[in-house]
């Protein structure tokens, strides 16, 4: 015998062949396909909001230097004895609350940059 | 017939791809309860398979046949699982000699159907992931050396030499399994 003969011996494949074995849960392909499903939907959501929170986040970041340049200006004019009730002044305040604002945005820009590489709910 | 599906499913008709579940599911679970002997961990390795199949469809260039490739995912996803829970599976090294194997053939042809599948089933357990993978690998999925070679990563002289040592301890471990059966019958 030589070793072909050997590796494709067909008294081994006479037995392998009945040990083929079956997925007992008749709903496998039921349940797979309604998890793959749902995992679809949500990924299609997922990317829906990603977008949309891209959008804002750009939009928030445009917008935000120019409110707060603006509420600088006016704030004395229209506040003027604002200053007499705070420990601190108002150009200190605002520099508080720029500060502030940049990190939040900041680290919503980190997470949002995360969730985008790592490409959504299936992975 | 599967490219077909598998543009399909690409193109956005995810119900296609039960056709490819319906077709694979079985042969999953085989390779799967070969390496992890547990038919509840397996069921859960094809689930886990077919799920990262879906989601890694677009990379699936067509080189090789879907099947081999899918393979290829349930033996690794098995594998991981292997690690991560540390299953015992049960190393057989000291039956090494070959022999003919008629006698074991002989014997079993006097159970029914269901008892055979049950015996040969009983000693594939027995035999490590690797030789109850490769027979069933080529034996019963009837895989080329070189598709085997694609799914399990091991080399093709290694393959020879697993698919030897694994036929000769499924043998002598099914005649045993099957002297125990019948000497307990009697």
């Amino acid at each position: 015998m030589n070793k072909q003969d050997k590796i494709a011996n067909p008294e081994t494949k006479i037995l392998i062949e009945k040990s083929g074995l079956k997925i007992k849960n008749p709903d496998f392909t039921d349940m797979l396909m309604a998890k793959i499903e749902a995992k679809t939907c949500l990924e299609f959501s997922f990317k829906k909001y990603l977008k949309l929170s891209w959008f804002f986040i750009i939009l928030s970041a445009l917008i935000l230097p120019l409110s707060i340049d603006m509420v600088i200006s006016n704030f004395n004019t229209y506040f003027p004895y604002f200053e007499l009730y705070l420990p601190v002044n108002t150009q200190s305040l605002m520099l508080f609350l720029i500060v502030g604002m940049v990190l939040i945005i900041l680290f919503q820009i980190d997470k949002l940059i995360n969730m985008t590489l790592k490409r959504g709910v299936l992975n | 017939m599967d490219n077909i599906t598998i543009q399909k499913v690409i193109e956005g008709d995810v119900n296609a791809f039960r056709f490819l579940v319906d077709k694979y599911k079985d042969m999953s679970f085989s390779i799967s309860c070969s390496i992890l002997k547990n038919e509840q961990i397996a069921e859960e390795n094809v689930q886990d398979a077919f799920i990262k199949a879906f989601k890694a469809l677009k990379q699936f260039k067509g080189d090789s046949k879907f099947s081999t490739w899918l393979y290829k995912i349930v033996v690794n996803e098995a594998l991981k699982k292997i690690k991560k829970k540390s299953l015992e599976t049960k190393e057989i090294n000291d039956l090494d000699e070959y022999k003919e194997y008629s006698s074991v053939n002989d014997s079993i042809k006097e159970f029914s159907l269901f008892y055979q599948k049950k015996y040969i089933n009983a000693t594939l357990n027995k035999l490590n992931e690797k030789e109850s993978l490769l027979l069933r690998l080529y034996y019963l999925n009837e895989n080329s050396i070189q598709e085997i070679k694609e799914i399990t990563n091991l080399s093709t002289a290694n393959i020879k030499v697993i698919l030897h040592r694994a036929r000769n301890n499924f043998h002598i471990k099914l005649e045993k399994e099957l002297n125990h059966e019948l000497s307990s019958i009697l």
